[in-house]
């Protein structure tokens, strides 16, 4: 299967999702009863024209230059991001419930380590506790935008 | 790499127990209040109505050193005021955020659009009135309010009416109950389009719609030299500013009605008894300071101060008259 | 005329007292500062100053907040340049071209055209404010729904154009743009839409955190490749903060056509910087002879939006001034803060504070100088951040990205949002898909529809509204124009070479 492909089949899925959800929308009860569907309605079509269209294009071999395939086992890289996209994750859960200043400090703790390695780990600290004060301090103090404080210390 | 994960997590572990135990003791009698930050939310963006009342309000009580915290003003914008609306019920029981309302927090839950209304909140005083008003361009053939109604009576559709709410919330309403009480029917088939944040009056100087429908406030400028001719405002009496004593009230022109743009202070909901009390009380004090005076009478706001007791059966007759409105155009959900 | 020189001759003593001159410094500075912090725009730089405004006078509130304003114009697109996280909406575009060209080893040019562009654009705008505020904002008021709707509908034909690889592919980013944008409650009918029951996007998506998902995250993503392969190279050692002749010659007509567009798209209750940014960048690269090399480094893709993002915050204080209509979040809370120095915007301003209205004018002649003189250290200190290793520059940048999207509407709701784009972001580079169309459809296709829907109500179901005025026949012209001008040019390059 070809990266094309996919984006075809993705496409053509997203097209008819959308349609069925702009089709599903409530009735207006005011004026034109199916106003707020019409324009969803047209771009749920076109996307999912788009993505039979490519997948026409790929089949035809009209896109040979651009053809890829993709294999599905992860590279370094791909781990590394996948990595990095879970400890985002985990840092917008935290960032209310710890606090700024906690789970920034956690959060760029962990980042700096994966890309330094444990070794560094005083600059690791000093950066994370660095930025984290920092631009706590810099809303709160020059701005006057409260972050998010942590639980029961109220900082 | 796993393993500074790991440990890191550890440490995460270790911080969230220490505060645990160095905050649990603080938080169980709070003999005194308030001794940290109170975080004063506008559930909109920069420059509105909400915006201009919180920050005034906080400004008032820094001034006059009523409250010795910091108040941070927070922007919590999006869905008319429902996304905050959202936000302070995952805040049940806080005693350190305040957000300011108006009609719409009532609004949007009985259209649908929010599931939580003023009964998830802690309702802690009303403060002010701003009024609604209905305006045309200068060179528009309506000169009262009266002419709009009589026109619309014969047909619905044939004037419209613009504002900067969404259907089914503020603007809307407010030219809706004054429809009602003038007799017309079918409120259902008057035109109301919602224009985006700040084009309303453009669009009406502009000659695109007949008439809109805005914040007394909000159209000061345009009244004053002439561009706009203001043809109703909502309240009781006139409002008395500068040129705003000029134009009748709907009442004058024989419609029995009065909308209010009220606005008021609402704490979280569970707001524990001691913050309750202490802002009634510095609440109370604050409007009796000539700088909340100087500041409402520059706003052009009516001072319309309700305790928590009154302020909540006001909330619950007012609501019961919205709902028959929207009730009429089918917007009611419930 | 006279009468104009005699009010700017007035405008002048007051904005060149020395306190005067010190409030827009202040303003011109903490703009810059807050710009340049990446969710943090003009409308907070504005209401940061709001406390202190209160202490001073009418005067001096006015000349500081538009000094903020017009800074953080200067300032958003540092942060684009060189960290590829656009400090705010209106310097979305600056990513476009800047961020390649500081790749490409020349963040210093990047860094000068982009404060001389703001301060072209800045500079021009203002002397035509002077002499023509008031017929301009006569002529904004005349853009009814229609008219938006052409406007919104010619910003998207330039699209057509943008994307070269594949027709189809352009058009998938085009109509995703165009389904976020269709996110949240609908104005028109109090209909939420593909909310999924979440309350946090009943507002809406804002662009910005798409593009600190696609760009800023996406950046990150693609640095683990770039260490490991060592592919992205520690500048050390910096030149000037200057330009070179060629950059010039391919950058002044660029400049001089995007400022009087942005100006005017500024003055438009509603538009606003990003969408005047966006639509210079996209007619650059359609006039362009060398459309290909937009977004890998054109210098006149950086110089056209920044020219007109400044001139849009000019143009943006029209409405207010001579109206007391503010048309964008930044001038509703300056004129929240007139109000409360009891001084009312609006028609008359001009004839009852006239050293009030011309001062503030004035200043910005004053303001705009300061501020490059600002910006000009301050981009060579900036520069230094291309010393810092990429192990740290990165979860720096993932820091910052955070705190920007966060601070856009303080919710929790739009980092996972920011983090979903990312990953979108990351399969769209995979596939060749372009993320120029979606970016520019994201942000004009809300006001497209909703305007369209205003449009239809209002006339009834008449189609003849949308080429009722004058106006709507211009802007259909251009909008053919748009589409036809690169193929044409495509085919006279053809015949050349063939």
């Amino acid at each position: 299967m070809t990266i094309n492909t996919i984006t075809g089949i993705l496409s053509f899925l997203i097209g008819i999702g959308y349609s069925y959800m702009a089709w599903t929308l409530p009735r207006a009860t005011v004026g034109n009863p199916i106003a707020p569907s019409v324009f969803p309605l047209m771009l749920g079509l076109g996307m999912t024209i788009m993505g039979i269209l490519l997948l026409i294009q790929e089949k035809a071999w009209l896109l040979k230059k651009e053809r890829k395939s993709v294999s599905l086992t992860l590279t370094q890289y791909g781990k590394s991001i996948a990595t990095v996209t879970f400890l985002c994750i985990l840092y917008a859960f935290f960032f209310e419930r710890l606090g700024y200043l906690l789970s920034t400090f956690l959060f760029l703790s962990s980042v700096l380590s994966l890309f330094n390695g444990k070794e560094r780990w005083k600059s690791i600290l000093g950066v994370s506790i660095g930025f984290s004060v920092g631009v706590y301090a810099l809303f709160g103090e020059v701005l006057n935008i409260q972050l998010p404080r942590m639980p029961f210390l109220g900082l | 790499m796993k393993q500074t994960v790991k440990a890191v997590f550890l440490l995460g572990l270790v911080c969230l127990t220490t505060a645990f135990l160095f905050g649990g003791g603080a938080g169980e009698k709070a003999p005194k209040y308030p001794t940290k930050p109170i975080d004063m939310i506008a559930p909109a963006g920069a420059g509105g109505g909400w915006d201009l009342t919180i920050r005034t309000v906080a400004k008032v009580l820094t001034d006059t050193k009523l409250v010795p915290v910091p108040l941070p003003v927070t922007n919590k914008p999006g869905g008319g005021g429902g996304v905050n609306l959202a936000y302070m019920q995952t805040k049940k029981g806080a005693d350190n955020l305040i957000a300011v309302y108006s009609p719409p927090l009532l609004l949007i839950n009985l259209n649908g659009s929010s599931p939580y209304s003023y009964k998830n909140t802690t309702p802690l005083a009303a403060l002010i009135t701003d009024y609604g008003a209905f305006v045309v361009a200068k060179n528009s053939k309506y000169t009262s309010i009266a002419q709009v109604m009589e026109d619309l009576k014969k047909d619905p559709s044939s004037v419209v009416i613009g504002g900067t709410s969404a259907v089914g919330s503020m603007d809307h309403i407010q030219f809706l109950i004054m429809a009602r009480a003038a007799g017309v029917k079918d409120l259902k088939k008057i035109k109301y389009v919602s224009f985006q944040e700040g084009s309303g009056p453009a669009q009406v100087l502009g000659g695109h719609i007949h008439l809109l429908s805005t914040g007394l406030s909000d159209v000061r400028g345009l009244l004053q030299s002439g561009d706009l001719r203001g043809l109703a405002q909502t309240g009781p009496e006139r409002v008395t500013t500068d040129v705003l004593k000029d134009i009748p009230t709907c009442k004058e022109q024989g419609i029995n009605e009065v909308f209010r743009n009220w606005r008021g202070l609402f704490g979280p909901p569970e707001m524990p008894e001691y913050a309750v009390n202490y802002w009634r009380k510095t609440l109370a004090e604050m409007v009796k300071t000539p700088e909340w005076d100087a500041a409402c009478k520059q706003n052009g706001w009516t001072k319309n101060y309700m305790d928590a007791p009154d302020f909540m059966a006001f909330l619950d007759k007012t609501n019961e008259d919205y709902k028959a409105v929207l009730g009429e155009i089918g917007m009611l959900k419930q | 005329m006279d009468v104009i020189l005699s009010n700017l001759s007035l405008g002048l003593q007051v904005a060149l007292q020395p306190i005067n001159i010190f409030w827009v410094t202040l303003g011109g500075l903490l703009g810059t500062v807050i710009g340049m912090l990446p969710g943090l725009g003009p409308a907070t730089g504005v209401a940061v100053l709001l406390p202190l405004t209160f202490t001073m006078g009418p005067v001096g509130a006015l000349i500081t907040m538009a000094g903020g304003y017009y800074g953080a114009m200067f300032g958003g697109s540092r942060s684009s340049i060189l960290i590829n996280t656009p400090g705010d909406g209106a310097a979305i575009a600056a990513t476009f071209d800047g961020y390649p060209l500081a790749m490409k080893g020349r963040a210093e040019a990047a860094l000068a055209i982009s404060a001389i562009a703001s301060f072209i654009g800045g500079m021009i705008s203002t002397i035509v404010m002077i002499f023509t505020a008031v017929p301009v904002a006569r002529l904004a008021i005349k853009f009814g729904p229609a008219e938006y709707f052409l406007l919104m509908v010619f910003a998207l034909s330039a699209t057509a154009a943008m994307s070269k690889t594949n027709v189809v592919k352009g058009f998938i980013s085009l109509f995703l743009g165009l389904m976020v944008s269709t996110v949240g409650l609908d104005a028109q009918s109090g209909v939420s839409r593909f909310t999924f029951g979440i309350l946090e996007l009943q507002g809406g998506i804002d662009f910005l955190i798409i593009i600190l998902g696609i760009y800023a995250l996406g950046e990150v993503f693609k640095s683990f490749r770039m260490i490991h392969e060592g592919t992205r190279k520690v500048q050390t050692k910096f030149g000037p903060i200057w330009i070179t002749k060629e950059d010039w010659k391919r950058s002044w007509l660029p400049i001089l056509r995007s400022t009087p567009l942005g100006f005017f798209v500024g003055v438009l209750p509603g538009a606003g910087g990003t969408m005047a940014a966006l639509m210079a960048y996209n007619n650059e690269k359609n006039l362009s002879k060398h459309p290909e090399e937009f977004g890998k480094g054109a210098i006149e893709g950086l110089a056209a939006p920044e020219a007109a993002n400044n001139a849009a915050s000019v143009g943006a204080l029209i409405p207010m001034m001579t109206l007391g209509i503010p048309g964008s979040g930044t001038t509703a809370v300056m004129m929240g803060a007139l109000l409360m120095l009891g001084l009312q915007p609006g028609p008359l301003l001009f004839e009852k504070h006239p050293d009030i209205a011309w001062g503030m004018i004035a200043s910005m002649i004053i303001g705009n100088v300061i501020c490059i003189i600002i910006n000009m250290p301050l981009a060579k200190m900036l520069v230094r951040v291309l010393a810092v290793p990429a192990r740290y520059l990165f979860p720096i940048v993932l820091g910052l990205a955070f705190i920007g999207t966060y601070a856009i509407n303080n919710m929790v709701t739009d980092l996972f949002i920011m983090i979903i784009f990312g990953l979108i972001g990351l399969f769209m580079e995979k596939a060749d898909i372009p993320t120029s169309p979606m970016i520019l459809a994201g942000i004009v296709g809300g006001m497209m529809e909703q305007s369209f829907r205003q449009a239809r109500l209002i006339s009834g179901g008449d189609w003849s509204i949308f080429w009722g005025s004058p106006i709507c026949v211009t802007l259909i012209l251009l909008t053919i124009a748009s589409i036809v001008w690169p193929i044409v040019k495509e085919l006279k390059r053809k015949k050349g070479t063939g």
